[in-house]
C-alpha cells in the first residue's frame, strides 16, 4: 500500500523556477562528482572488502573505546569487548564504526593498542591511505564531517549524494513537494525555506548527535523543510493524493485527502527511525530530517498568513495539482 | 450469540451435492433474501477484495502508529541483537504491542465510525446483526480482539470469507456482526459451492500444516532446552566455553588444553601452547591457530607464544614471518624464536630440489643443523610440548629417524597429540625397517586420529609398502587407505603419493582395487596418469623419460620415483636418474635397494657393492640391505668391509635405546635365525628363502 500526493500536471518553468533549478543543479552535481566519487569509492572499498583490514581496523577500534570508555556509548563498550573476544563479525563491524568516530580519527595516531603490534603496524599503513583517499572523495569534500564543515559545506552537502538511488528518491520527493509549494507560496519564499531546512537540518543533527568522521550529503534535510513547509500551510486542505492498494482496477487511482496524512505518512517514520535506531550505528540522518520538517513547520506558519492572503490554497492546489 | 452457530447450518444453505452445476446454485444471486436486519444478502455483502483492500489502506495508518510505538522496542531488540544477547522476551512484548495496538485501533475506530479508516476509505461498514446499526461497545471490543487473535494464526481463519454463506468471518460471528457495502458501492452475494469447498480444503490444509509446524518447533524448543546450560557468564573459563560454542574459539584446542591441565607435565601449559602443538600435528588449520593468538594478543595478554602463533598462521606472507620474528627473538634463547626461526628454514621443503641445491653449493645442511640443534634443545627438562612437536615433525622431514624416537620417547601423549605420536612411531619405525613395531603402533594410533590424518596415514603406509611389494601387511595398509579411496576420492587425488599407492595397490589386488580405481583416475591430473598408464604396458620407457624431463614433475619427487622404478623394471639402470634425489630419503633408498637388486641380477657385483655402502651409509637400520652386504662383501672379497657389516647387524638388533630389540635376539649370528622372524617383520618374510640361505652361508664363511 503506497500514498503520495501527486501533481495534476508540470507547472511552467517560468512558475517555480527555483524547483527546477534546485533539482537540475542536485542532478549536474552528482553526475559532475560521480567519476571522482566512483574512483575514490573503489579505491576504499578496496581496503574495506579485504577482511584483514576491516577486522584489524575493528579491532584497534575496540582497545580505543575499551581505554576511552567515558566516549562511547555502552553499547559501543559492549561491542568492544566482543571484538576482543575475536568475534569476527562483531570486529567488521567495529571496523566500519572506526571510520565514523571523530574521537578515534583524531585519536588513533598517538594510541597503542593492547594488541598484535605487527598487524597494527601493517594497518596504520593503510589507514593513512585511506585518509588520504578521503581527502580527495567528493563526499568528504561536500559534505559536512569532523574537520569539514566550513561554511560552504553546509551548502554544498545539499547536493552531494552518496548513490543513484538516494537521489532518484530525493529528486522525486523535491519535484513533488517543491512544485507544489513554490507554486503556493512563490519561488522567494521557497528558495528561503529550501536552503535554510538545509542548514537548520544539519545544525539539529550536530546538536543531537554530533557530526561523525563520516560525512553528512543529501537534500534529505532541505526536502523535509518542504514537506513541513507543506502541512503547516494547508493543514486541514485536501490535497490530491495517489493510492495503491491493490493491484486491480478500481483499487488504485487518486484520492482528495487532507493535507495532514502527510505527518502520518512521511514524519512519523522519521520519528521513529530516531526512537528505533541504535545511535552511532545507523546511517540514515533521522535528526537532519526531522530537524527540516520542524523548520518547516515553524517557518509555515511564519508565512501562512501571507500566502494565504496572495492566494488562496485551494484554488491553487486545484489549478496545478 | 447464537448466530455463530446458527449461521453453519441454517439457510440458505448451498446444496451439497456440488457434482451437478445445474443443481449446484444454491438460489438465483438475484434473488432478494433479507434474514439480518437491513441487509440484502444478495447484493449488500462486503467482497473480499474490498475486505482486503480495507486492510491494506488501514496499515497505511496503522503501520507507522504501531512503528512508533514500537521504536523503542525495536532499539533495544537491534543493541540486544548486536550485542548477541539472548532476546525472547523482547520478540514476545513486540507481540504483545502489535496485538494490543491493532485492537484498540478496531475498537476505537468500530465504536466511533462503524468501521476502520481503511473501510470508510473503500466504502464498508460494520453492522451488528440484530439491528443493522453500528456496532455497540462489547460487540466492537469482541470484535477486535478476535480479529487480532486471528494474526497470531497468520489470519488462515479468514480464509472462510470465501465459505461462510454469509461471508462472516470468525471474529464477525463471534461478534454478531457483518461486513457490508455502503451506498452505491457494488456487493456480493453468498460464495458458490466451488469457492465454499475449495476454501474449506485450503483453510483445513493450512491449519493443519501450521499445528504440525507448531508440534515440531515445541517439540524442537523442548530439546534445547534440556540440553541448554543456565547460569549467567562470570568466569573466565565459562566465556571460552561460551566463545568454543560460537565458535569464536576452537573446540578442540580447548579440549585439549583442558585435557592438558589435569596432567602433571604439561599443568602449566597455555591455551596458545595446545594449539601450537595441535597445529604441528596437523589436527588445526592455520585460521584456527590464529584466532587462539588473537584472543591472547588482544586481551593484554602479551605473550610470545601468541605471536609465534600469528606467524606460523600466516606462513605465506614471508614479510609479515620477518616481522613476527624481531618482535618474538628478542629473547634468542626463548622457546618460541628457536621454533620460528627452524620453521622458517623448514617452510620450503627439505627434499625440494631448490632445497636439494642451495645445500650442494652451501656445503652446509641448514636443515639438519637446524633439527639438530631444535633436538637438543627440546631434550631438555620442562621444555613445552609444542616445540616437541615441531621438532619431531622436521626431524621426521630429514629422515633423522633415530632422533626422532629419541624425541618421542620424550614427549608427554596427551589428548589427540598421542595419535599423532603413535603414528609418527609407527612410520619411523617402518623406515628402520622394524615392522611388528611398527604396526603395533599404526593400530595403536588410528582410533585417536582425525579424518585427514588417518586419510594421510593410511596413503603413507599403502605408498611405503607397496613400494617393497604386495606381502601381507601391505594389503592391510592398503585396505585403509581403499575406505579412503571409496569415500574420499576428491581429497585422495589431490595427492599424487596417495593416487600412486592406488594403483600399485590396484597392481596387486586387482579384484579389490578395480572399481574404486575407476572412479579416482578420472579426478587425477594428466602428467601423472600418463605415468601411471606407461606402467601397465611394456615398450613405453620413452613415455616414462618424456615425463622425467618435463618441467613440470620437477618437484613432483613421488611421481619421479614411480616413473623410475617402472623404468627399472623394464630393465634399464637408473643409477644416474636416483641421485637427484635427497640421499636418504625413503624414495632414495628403495630405488637404490631396487637398482642394488638389478646389479646383482646382471653380475654388476662390483657396482651392487658400491651402492649397497652408499645405503648402508645413510641407512644404517636397512637389515635387507646389510645382510646383503655381508653376502657380497664375502663373495668379492672384502672380508673386512663384510665383518663390519655382521658388526652393524648385530649393534642395530642390539641398540637397546630405540627398543629395536625383542628379548630373544640379542646376539649374531647364533640367535639371528629366531629373532630374524620377529624384528624383521614382513620385510625379512619376503625375502627369498635363497637369500636368506646364502646369507647364513656367507655368515659361515666370515668366520675367522
Amino acid at each position: 500500500m503506497i500514498v503520495f500526493p501527486v501533481l495534476r500536471g508540470l507547472p511552467k518553468i517560468d512558475r517555480v523556477p527555483a524547483t527546477y533549478i534546485f533539482f537540475v543543479v542536485n542532478i549536474f552535481v552528482f553526475l559532475l562528482a560521480s567519476a571522482d566519487y566512483n574512483s575514490s569509492q573503489k579505491r576504499m572499498d578496496a581496503y574495506l572488502d579485504s577482511d584483514g583490514f576491516l577486522q584489524t581496523q575493528g579491532k584497534v577500534f575496540s582497545s580505543f573505546a575499551r581505554h576511552h570508555e567515558q566516549q562511547f556509548p555502552p553499547l559501543v563498550v559492549g561491542l568492544a569487548d566482543r571484538a576482543l573476544q575475536g568475534d569476527s563479525d562483531t570486529q567488521k563491524l567495529m571496523g566500519s564504526l572506526a571510520l565514523r568516530s571523530p574521537a578515534f580519527a583524531s585519536g588513533v595516531s598517538s594510541f597503542h593498542p593492547d594488541g598484535d603490534d605487527v598487524e597494527v603496524q601493517n594497518w596504520r599503513k593503510d589507514y593513512k591511505e585511506i585518509l588520504s583517499i578521503q581527502m580527495s572523495h567528493p563526499s568528504y569534500q561536500m559534505g559536512l564531517s569532523r574537520g569539514h564543515e566550513g561554511p560552504i559545506n553546509w551548502i554544498t552537502y545539499q547536493f552531494a549524494h552518496s548513490g543513484i538511488k538516494h537521489l532518484f528518491w530525493n529528486m522525486l520527493f523535491l519535484l513533488l513537494f517543491g512544485l507544489f509549494l513554490e507554486s503556493l507560496v512563490g519561488t522567494g519564499w521557497l528558495v528561503l525555506l529550501y536552503l535554510s531546512s538545509g542548514v537548520v537540518g544539519a545544525f539539529v543533527f550536530d546538536m543531537m548527535s554530533g557530526f561523525s568522521a563520516s560525512p553528512l550529503v543529501g537534500a534529505s534535510a532541505a526536502i523535509s523543510g518542504l514537506v513541513g513547509g507543506v502541512l503547516a500551510i494547508c493543514w486541514g486542505h485536501k490535497v490530491r493524493f495517489f493510492y495503491w492498494l491493490l493491484p486491480s482496477r478500481g483499487y488504485f487511482g487518486i484520492v482528495w485527502l487532507p493535507a495532514w496524512v502527510l505527518l502520518i505518512v512521511y514524519v512519523l517514520p522519521d520519528l521513529t527511525g530516531i526512537l528505533s535506531s541504535v545511535p552511532d550505528l545507523n546511517s540514515v540522518a533521522y535528526y537532519a530530517h526531522v530537524g527540516g520538517t520542524l523548520w518547516g513547520v515553524v517557518f509555515g506558519i511564519l508565512i501562512r498568513r501571507r500566502v494565504l492572503i496572495a492566494s488562496p490554497v485551494d484554488s491553487v492546489a486545484k489549478r496545478y495539482i | 450469540m447464537s448466530m455463530v452457530l446458527d449461521d453453519i447450518y441454517s439457510a440458505p444453505k448451498p446444496k451439497q451435492d456440488i457434482s451437478d452445476p445445474k443443481r449446484s446454485m444454491p438460489v438465483s444471486r438475484h434473488a432478494s433474501a433479507v434474514d439480518i436486519q437491513g441487509v440484502d444478502l444478495y447484493h449488500d455483502l462486503a467482497t473480499p477484495q474490498d475486505r482486503l483492500a480495507a486492510i491494506s489502506a488501514d496499515l497505511v495508518i496503522f503501520l507507522p502508529l504501531v512503528m512508533l510505538c514500537l521504536a523503542p522496542i525495536r532499539r533495544i531488540s537491534l543493541e540486544n541483537q548486536i550485542l548477541g544477547i539472548d532476546q525472547d522476551w523482547i520478540r514476545l512484548l513486540a507481540v504483545g504491542i502489535i496485538f494490543i495496538a491493532a485492537a484498540a485501533y478496531q475498537t476505537f475506530s468500530l465504536l466511533l465510525w462503524g468501521a476502520t479508516p481503511g473501510k470508510l476509505f473503500i466504502g464498508l461498514r460494520v453492522r451488528s446483526i440484530w439491528n443493522g446499526e453500528k456496532p455497540t461497545a462489547m460487540q466492537s471490543f469482541v470484535r477486535a480482539l478476535l480479529h487480532s487473535l486471528q494474526l497470531l494464526l497468520l489470519a488462515v481463519p479468514w480464509i472462510s470469507l470465501f465459505s461462510n454463506p454469509r461471508r462472516r468471518v470468525l471474529h464477525d460471528r463471534a461478534s454478531d456482526t457483518i461486513v457490508v457495502v455502503h451506498s452505491k458501492r457494488k456487493g456480493a452475494g453468498p460464495p458458490h459451492p466451488y469457492e465454499i469447498s475449495m476454501a474449506s480444503g485450503m483453510q483445513f490444509a493450512v491449519l493443519s500444516s501450521l499445528l504440525i509446524f507448531t508440534v515440531f518447533q515445541f517439540r524442537g524448543s523442548m530439546t534445547d532446552v534440556a540440553s541448554g546450560e543456565g547460569g549467567g557468564r562470570t568466569t573466565e573459563s565459562q566465556i571460552i566455553r561460551e566463545l568454543e560454542s560460537t565458535h569464536v574459539l576452537c573446540r578442540v584446542v580447548g579440549e585439549a588444553h583442558r585435557d592438558w591441565l589435569g596432567n602433571g607435565e604439561t599443568k602449566s601449559a597455555t591455551r596458545v601452547e595446545a594449539a601450537l602443538a595441535l597445529f604441528a600435528a596437523g589436527i588445526i588449520e592455520s585460521d584456527c591457530l590464529e584466532k587462539e593468538a588473537d584472543y591472547v594478543l588482544w586481551r593484554k595478554n602479551e605473550k610470545r607464544e601468541a605471536y609465534l602463533a600469528k606467524a606460523l598462521a600466516n606462513q605465506d606472507n614471508v614479510e609479515l614471518i620477518e616481522s613476527y620474528q624481531k618482535k618474538i627473538c628478542t629473547d634468542e634463547n626463548s622457546s618460541a624464536c628457536q621454533v620460528l626461526r627452524s620453521e622458517v628454514i623448514f617452510l620450503e621443503e627439505p627434499d625440494s630440489i631448490s632445497a636439494t641445491v642451495k645445500r650442494e653449493s652451501s656445503g652446509v645442511d641448514q636443515y639438519e643443523k637446524s633439527a639438530r640443534e631444535m633436538f637438543d634443545f627440546a631434550m631438555r627438562a620442562g621444555e613445552a610440548e609444542y616445540v616437541r612437536v615441531f621438532t619431531i615433525r622436521n626431524l621426521f622431514a630429514i629422515h633423522d629417524l633415530k632422533r626422532v624416537l629419541l624425541l618421542l620417547q620424550k614427549s608427554s601423549p596427551h589428548y589427540l597429540l598421542g595419535s599423532y605420536y603413535s603414528s609418527i612411531r609407527a612410520k619411523a619405525y617402518y623406515l628402520v625397517h622394524q615392522d611388528a613395531n611398527s604396526m603395533q603402533n599404526l593400530r595403536s594410533s588410528l582410533d585417536g586420529l582425525t579424518i585427514d590424518q588417518r586419510q594421510e596415514t593410511a596413503a603413507w603406509f599403502c605408498y611405503a609398502q607397496t613400494f617393497r611389494g604386495c606381502d601381507s601387511s601391505a594389503k592391510l595398509a592398503c585396505d585403509m587407505h581403499l575406505q579412503f579411496v571409496n569415500t574420499r576420492a576428491d581429497s585422495v587425488a589431490q595427492d599424487a603419493k596417495s593416487v600412486i599407492a592406488a594403483v600399485r595397490a590396484g597392481q596387486c589386488w586387482e579384484d579389490e582395487w578395480q572399481k574404486s580405481n575407476q572412479t579416482l583416475l578420472p579426478l587425477v591430473s594428466q602428467e601423472l596418469l600418463q605415468v601411471l598408464k606407461s606402467s601397465s604396458g611394456p615398450g613405453s620407457n620413452g613415455n616414462l623419460r618424456e615425463v622425467l624431463e618435463s618441467e613440470s614433475t620437477v618437484e613432483n619427487f613421488a611421481l619421479r620415483a614411480e616413473a623410475l622404478r617402472q623404468i627399472l623394471a623394464q630393465g634399464s639402470d637408473i643409477n644416474e636418474q636416483i641421485q637427484e634425489f635427497e640421499t636418504g630419503s625413503f624414495e632414495w633408498v628403495e630405488l637404490a635397494r631396487l637398482q642394488m637388486q638389478k646389479y646383482e641380477n646382471d653380475r654388476k657385483m662390483e657396482l651392487a657393492w658400491n651402492l649397497g655402502k652408499q645405503i648402508a651409509s645413510v641407512d644404517p637400520y636397512n637389515m635387507p640391505v646389510l645382510k646383503r652386504m655381508v653376502v657380497l662383501g664375502h663373495r668379492l672379497g672384502h672380508i673386512n668391509d663384510a665383518h663390519q657389516f655382521v658388526k652393524e647387524l648385530a649393534t642395530q638388533i642390539d641398540d637397546s635405546r630405540l627398543d629395536f630389540a625383542r628379548p630373544t635376539g640379542r646376539r649374531l649370528p647364533a640367535s639371528l635365525a629366531e629373532s630374524q622372524e620377529e624384528s624383521l617383520g614382513s620385510s625379512a618374510r619376503a625375502m627369498d628363502v635363497a637369500a636368506d640361505a646364502e646369507f647364513f652361508e656367507a655368515i659361515k664363511g666370515l668366520k675367522p
